[in-house]
């Protein structure tokens, strides 16, 4: 069949491009609509954001994130982006554990119980306070992220009693790790 | 005997090759991101765009301005989690807020979608809506680049001094879902279809032709199938992937000679384009592209919400009305012209789909393939067709009655595009007599509950006729749900009900203009051959070539 002289014409490549393009539209469309019960959900920011502002309910997604170098690293980049304070690694290492950690933001000290009972008490002192009461402590330690509640901050220090096991005492004595406080 | 079966066809023509499962589920994830209250994060017709760029592989057309967008927000100090993070869905109000109340110099401000900045000495408008119907976008870049790089582009972004930073910037962005979406989204086996049929039409009208969708016709659609079927590895050896793959070609020159849609934008063709430009490309593709080429295929993507698994409280179409319906609308505006076609699939596809089930197990049917099909299957399926159509009106009217019975206010919406000019205009008349009783000013809502408690009282009066089709219609159409007030969760079986008329009334123009005064079918009726004869021409043809493909293994 030939067209009419009216009817307006294209080039055969410009016909096969468009055709692709709807193609593709086909194929995105009807595979979004087919139902895929097996496939493993991946980790999307909905996920980082959740662990970041809701830790306590949200453990598992945080050892998730720690076993995946990818969003590890796009949560600390949340993480630094939300902290309403943050101390990075520490500048120089240590040869014998710190008791403290100076930050332009925070220090952090570390005190064992004077009644010897296996218990530190981890002081944070904010050089500033902000508007935004601080709620978390986070940590990253060997590429592991964790978290602590804060107690209230008075006078621009909170107090927070750990066990002797508590990762947090290792993080606190590796100069690599980082602090986040949100 | 073959060992063709019809799960290897479909696996062939369908998935081999397309988006990653990756690609799907981030997709899937973001279209079902809900805000606090439950609320879509993005608009449907911001996630019809994504859909629409990855196709179109214009993404680096639409990185552009919301590089501008980012490029505002960060100069002002919003966080980029803030975007992502919103307790509202995305609009172009809500993205102004944000910006709004966050700044510390605000920025320049009108109609409250449109933000005013400046870098430096050049200063650009930011369209919000543009942004906002994009934001299913800005969430895939987010996935795929993920937050770390995302935000070292935003920090970037934040000291850009002039287009041309914005602009290296979009680049790289752009760049980087070049990366991921060529690993994650291949259009090869697109692509080898595409040539075939290009190659097709060019061995028929030569090289240089300039092609019109008339020259996609029926004749041409049997011939290219004729010729590719013997062929196993063939992905048109299935007559229906066939004649849907013609029909998108066709789809594609109707969309190709009405716009100026640029494909695949260059990632570097952006530099100088101001922002009316590209909402006016980016208006014009979505609408070539996708809407105005194919409004009846649109439609069909509706149908889904009236199939029987999807409506809880009552029964529309049954499942094979759904497929019948499902079918002749992929055809969109190409139907009418593709009658033809049409009929040759809705007999001869069954055939094949049972010849290949036959083949699949072992056995062969090709002796007893002359009883599938009678002398006038074709005059058979045009009566279907109407069949269909008639069934499709009586159950918007069915519908429109349970509502009426209900005293539901949806039933006034319902009915005025089922009634006739004369009736029409008297239930406007109702409307216009409860506005003329006002001694003062009444809030919108508390108006039309009185224009629809005004109406459904004097319904008998003011609609007659369609009141008594609409009875009549309920009466032959007793399907689940149609009729009976129901005892509990009434709202959702009203919103179905007035969702349902809708999208019936919607399914019953297209079907009508496949069988009522279409120049195809009356040439096909009146000309020789007549359309028996055709039918049978075409039967000899269709089961000549079936022997062909599957008789030698049997």
């Amino acid at each position: 069949m030939t067209h009419h002289s009216d009817e307006p014409t294209i080039g055969l490549d410009d016909a096969k491009a468009h055709f692709v393009t709807l193609e593709t539209y086909r194929q995105l469309d009807t595979s979004l609509a087919a139902h895929e019960p097996d496939t493993m959900r991946q980790l999307t920011f909905a996920d980082l954001w959740a662990a970041a502002t809701a830790p306590e309910t949200h453990a598992e997604t945080i050892a998730k994130i720690g076993s995946n170098a990818k969003q590890a690293s796009r949560f600390a980049a949340l993480l630094r982006s939300m902290a309403i304070y943050t101390q990075p690694a520490q500048a120089a290492a240590a040869s014998a554990p710190m008791d403290k950690r100076i930050g332009d933001q925070f220090d952090l000290e570390l005190k064992a119980s004077s009644r010897h009972d296996g218990a530190y008490f981890l002081i944070i002192r904010l050089h500033k306070l902000a508007e935004t009461t601080p709620q978390h402590l986070y940590y990253c330690h060997n590429n592991n992220y964790n978290f602590i509640s804060l107690s209230s901050v008075h006078n621009g220090v909170s107090q927070v009693m750990v066990g002797e096991d508590n990762p947090v005492i290792d993080a606190f004595n590796d100069p690599a790790a980082e602090f986040f406080i949100k | 005997m073959s060992d063709i079966s019809y799960k290897l066809l479909h696996r062939m023509t369908v998935q081999d090759d397309g988006p990653s499962h990756e690609l799907l589920d981030l997709v899937r994830t973001i279209f079902d991101n809900t805000v606090a209250d439950g609320r879509p994060r993005h608009s449907e017709q911001a996630r019809q765009n994504l859909l629409k760029v990855l196709a179109g592989h214009s993404y680096a057309k639409v990185i552009f301005p919301v590089c501008h967008f980012l490029s505002v927000s960060a100069q002002n100090g919003v966080a980029l989690y803030h975007w992502f993070a919103m307790s509202q869905p995305v609009t172009a109000r809500s993205l102004g807020q944000g910006l709004q109340s966050a700044v510390s110099t605000p920025v320049g401000r009108r109609y409250q979608t449109v933000i005013e900045a400046s870098h430096h000495t050049q200063t650009f408008d930011v369209n919000l809506v543009h942004i906002a119907r994009h934001s299913a976008l800005l969430d895939l870049i987010l996935e795929v680049i993920g937050y770390d790089q995302l935000e070292a582009f935003y920090n970037r972004l934040a000291t850009a001094k002039n287009r041309h930073d914005v602009t290296a910037i979009s680049n790289d962005i752009s760049r980087e879902m070049y990366h991921f979406l060529k690993d994650h989204m291949a259009t090869a086996s697109a692509e080898k279809k595409a040539k075939s049929l290009r190659d097709f039409v060019a061995a028929r009208y030569g090289q240089d032709h300039r092609i019109s969708v008339s020259d996609i016709d029926d004749e041409l659609i049997v011939d290219f199938w004729i010729q590719v079927s013997l062929d196993t590895d063939s992905k048109f050896r299935l007559y229906t992937n066939c004649v849907q793959n013609w029909v998108t070609f066709r789809h594609a020159i109707r969309a190709a000679t009405s716009n100026q849609f640029q494909q695949e934008a260059s990632l570097d063709a952006l530099n100088e384009q101001g922002q009316a430009a590209l909402d006016r490309i980016d208006q014009q593709t979505a609408e070539t592209m996708f809407d105005d080429a194919s409004d009846d295929a649109l439609i069909g993507s509706q149908l889904g919400k009236i199939s029987p698994a999807e409506l809880q409280m009552i029964k529309l179409v049954t499942a094979t009305e759904h497929d019948q319906i499902a079918q002749l609308l992929d055809f969109g505006d190409d139907g009418p012209a593709l009658i033809i076609t049409i009929l040759r699939l809705v007999t001869f596809g069954p055939v094949q789909a049972r010849l290949i089930e036959a083949s699949r197990q072992k056995k062969t049917q090709l002796s007893a393939m002359d009883g599938f099909v009678d002398t006038t299957a074709y005059d058979v399926a045009i009566d279907q067709i109407k069949q269909l159509h008639d069934t499709i009106q009586g159950l918007a009217e069915a519908a429109a009655f349970s509502l009426y019975l209900a005293r539901s206010p949806a039933f006034v919406y319902a009915a005025l595009p089922l009634a006739d000019a004369t009736e029409q205009k008297a239930m406007r008349d109702v409307g216009a007599i409860v506005r003329s009783r006002l001694t003062g000013p009444i809030d919108e809502q508390e108006l039309i509950a009185q224009i629809s408690a005004a109406l459904l009282d004097s319904a008998a009066d003011v609609m007659p006729r369609l009141l008594h089709r609409l009875q009549q219609a309920r009466k032959k159409f007793r399907r689940k749900g149609l009729g009976k007030l129901p005892t509990e969760d009434v709202e959702t079986w009203t919103a179905e009900l007035a969702n349902g008329i809708e999208i019936l009334s919607r399914l019953a123009p297209p079907l009508n203009r496949l069988v009522s005064n279409n120049p195809a079918i009356i040439t096909a009726q009146s000309n020789t051959p007549s359309l028996q004869a055709r039918c049978i021409a075409d039967r000899d043809l269709f089961f000549d070539h079936f022997r062909q493909i599957y008789g030698q293994t049997a």
